[in-house]
Formats: C-alpha cells, sequence, structure tokens
C-alpha cells in the first residue's frame, strides 16, 4: 500500500504557505497518489512555500519600500527630539520629580516621540496610497497605528531585559545604575548607545557625555553607525508591522470570484 | 497610462493550457501539460500563483467542484477562461506574429 506523504511537508504546506489553499493541498495529494516521490512531494510544498513569500513580498512591496525610506529618516527626527529636550531642560526637570514620576514623564516623553514618527509615517503612507488611487478603508488605518504599539512596548521591553550584555550606555547619572536599563530605552539615539562586540563584558561607562555623533539633520541622515542603523532597523521593523496590517490582503483564490 | 494588454510568457502557457483542457481545468492537469510542452518539471504553488494573478485580473474564473477521497477530502478547483482573458490571448498572438513576421532572418536559422 502506498505511504502517505510526508507529514511535516504536509503540515509545513498548511501553515507557510501564504494563498494556497485545499486544492493545492489536494492536488499535491492526487499526484502523490498516483505514484511520485516523496522528494517531488518535498519540492513541491518548498516551491508552493517560496511562490507565497515572492507573493506576498509583491502585495507588500510599496509598503516595505516605504517603511525602509521612512525609517531612515529615524535618526533626523531623534536628533530633533534631542534638541527639543535639551532647550526645554526636559531631562532636568524630569530627573528632580520624586520616582516614579521621572520614570514615567522620561519612559512618556519617547513613547510619545516614537509613536509620532511611527504614526506620521503609516498616515503619509495611507495617504499617498490614497492618492494613487488605492484608497484603505479607515479600520485598516486603525487597526496600523493600533499594531504599532504593542510591537514598540515588545522592543523595549526586549531592549530593557535582552541587550544589556551588549549595548554600553553613556550616561552622566553616576548613581544610576540600576537606571541604566531604561537609560538605553529612554534614550534610544545614535549619540548614546554603542553597539560593542559580545565578547566585552557589561560595563556602564559613567563620565561626560558623549559628543553626538550626529549634530545636524544631514549628518544624522547620512550616519551609518552600528548603533544608528540599529535604531533604524527598529523603526523599520515597527513600520513594517503596521503597515502589514494597514495593508488589505490580495484576494486569494479560495473564497473569491467563483462561477 | 495604458493598460498592459498583452500577457507574460507564463501567464500565456497557462491560459493556453486552461483553454485546451476545457472543462477538465484544474491544478494537476495544467500542471502536467505544462510539463509536456515545456519538458521540465512545474511547481503546483507557481502554477496556483499564477493562476491567481490571472483571476485577480479578470482572466479566468474559478469554482469547486465535489471533494474526492483519493485527494484527502479536498475538493478539485476548475478554471475557465473568461472573454477577457480570450481577447488578451488573441491580443498577444497578435503582437506576438507581428514581432515574428519583422524579425530578419536568425543566423543558423533554416529556411
Amino acid at each position: 500500500m502506498r505511504q502517505d506523504p510526508p507529514r511535516l511537508a504536509t503540515w509545513m504546506l498548511s501553515h507557510l504557505a501564504a494563498g494556497s489553499d485545499d486544492a493545492l493541498a489536494g492536488d499535491l495529494l492526487e499526484e502523490f497518489g498516483a505514484g511520485r516521490s516523496r522528494g517531488w512531494y518535498w519540492r513541491q510544498v518548498s516551491g508552493a512555500i517560496a511562490a507565497g513569500i515572492f507573493r506576498v513580498a509583491g502585495n507588500r512591496g510599496p509598503a516595505m519600500v516605504f517603511a525602509s525610506v521612512w525609517a531612515m529618516l529615524a535618526p533626523v527626527w531623534l536628533l530633533v527630539i534631542a534638541e527639543v529636550e535639551e532647550h526645554a531642560h526636559l531631562n532636568g526637570r524630569f530627573y528632580r520629580m520624586e520616582w516614579p514620576w521621572s520614570t514615567v514623564c522620561d519612559l512618556g516623553l519617547l513613547l510619545v516621540a516614537n509613536l509620532a514618527f511611527i504614526w506620521a509615517g503609516i498616515v503619509l503612507y495611507l495617504l499617498t496610497d490614497f492618492a494613487a488611487g488605492r484608497p484603505r478603508r479607515p479600520h485598516r488605518l486603525r487597526s496600523g497605528i493600533a499594531g504599532s504599539l504593542p510591537v514598540l512596548m515588545v522592543i523595549w521591553v526586549a531592549l530593557i531585559t535582552v541587550p544589556k550584555y551588549f549595548i554600553d550606555v553613556k550616561t552622566t547619572d553616576q548613581r544610576a545604575l540600576g537606571r541604566v536599563s531604561t537609560y538605553a530605552i529612554t534614550n534610544l539615539h545614535p549619540a548614546e548607545v554603542i553597539r560593542l562586540a559580545p565578547e566585552q563584558e557589561w560595563s556602564a561607562q559613567f563620565g561626560n557625555p558623549m559628543v553626538p555623533a550626529a549634530v545636524s539633520p544631514l549628518s544624522a541622515l547620512t550616519d551609518m553607525h552600528n548603533s544608528t542603523v540599529l535604531v533604524r532597523l527598529l523603526f523599520l521593523l515597527i513600520l513594517l508591522c503596521a503597515l502589514w496590517r494597514a495593508t488589505p490582503r490580495s484576494r486569494r483564490i479560495h473564497g473569491g470570484i467563483s462561477a | 497610462m495604458t493598460e498592459r494588454s498583452y500577457l507574460g510568457e507564463f501567464e500565456l502557457v497557462i491560459l493556453l493550457a486552461v483553454l485546451r483542457l476545457g472543462g477538465e481545468a484544474y491544478g494537476v492537469p495544467i500542471a502536467r501539460e505544462l510539463e509536456a510542452h515545456r519538458g521540465r518539471d512545474v511547481s503546483l504553488g507557481s502554477v496556483y500563483a499564477a493562476l491567481e494573478r490571472l483571476e485577480l485580473k479578470g482572466l479566468i474564473r474559478s469554482s469547486l467542484g465535489d471533494p474526492t477521497p483519493e485527494r484527502g477530502g479536498k475538493a478539485k478547483r476548475y478554471f475557465v477562461v473568461t472573454a477577457e482573458g480570450l481577447r488578451q490571448v488573441h491580443e498577444t498572438r497578435r503582437v506576438l506574429t507581428k514581432l515574428w513576421r519583422n524579425l530578419p532572418a536568425l543566423k543558423g536559422e533554416r529556411t
């Protein structure tokens, strides 16, 4: 009696092949039952998964390009925020507050600043889409905006917990060893976060604040230090997740236009 | 910008296969037809991806058949070419024929 097709391949087909439907799975079973090899079955499943990835990337291509361009601008925005902070002496004001208000205000300002940049990107993308004659439904916009918040929070939590072994933060606050990880997320800025080689031990370096790597919007835009690239990648990730939700999927074959 | 009214190579051969198969055009025979004429293995996933694109463009339409035991209880999806699909097949043939006719004699070509 003919063996069943590889279970793992069948599972991968149903879970990883975007846009595939029962008809494709049935076709593969029919061909396998007619004498095709397990290798053929695996090749077909791999091909279906690859085709699904290309299809998804093709549908979301404009969103990916926009997110990449917008994320490139993130260091400029962070520089603007840093200058506003410095101008208004916000860090000093927050520092004089009682805990937890000092941390809440510090985090709140950066949360608002980061979200403003991300949400402005989402709205701009959807406006350009609208201008190009591809209007989106309002719930897609809401979905994208709402989706960016949990992703940002997850990244912040990850920045607090995971990378303390390879992120070195320079701060003027010598008593603030316990706040260093907080500092890392509230000051996720090219001038203040440096990526170290993994073999280097974690150490908070105290002393004078670093001379900002980027001092003008143009230098921030062209800054390609590891820390700046890291910042851009994080914003890119958040934007991609948000725009993924804001962009409708293409109609799939099943349940689509039927005779 | 004018809308493109001729088809890509893979889209064209799939439409021709669907036309040739008539009422029996579903994934397996379409893929076999392509394999027979192109002389190499065809990925059913890429065939379905192309069929989806064609359906989104309104060049084909599909309907589900009955589930069968040899397919694990999964139904076949039958495809038929729409009037617009047929028009684009003719248009593509017209463009290609015109291009071939105006081609100078190729090196090594038998006359």
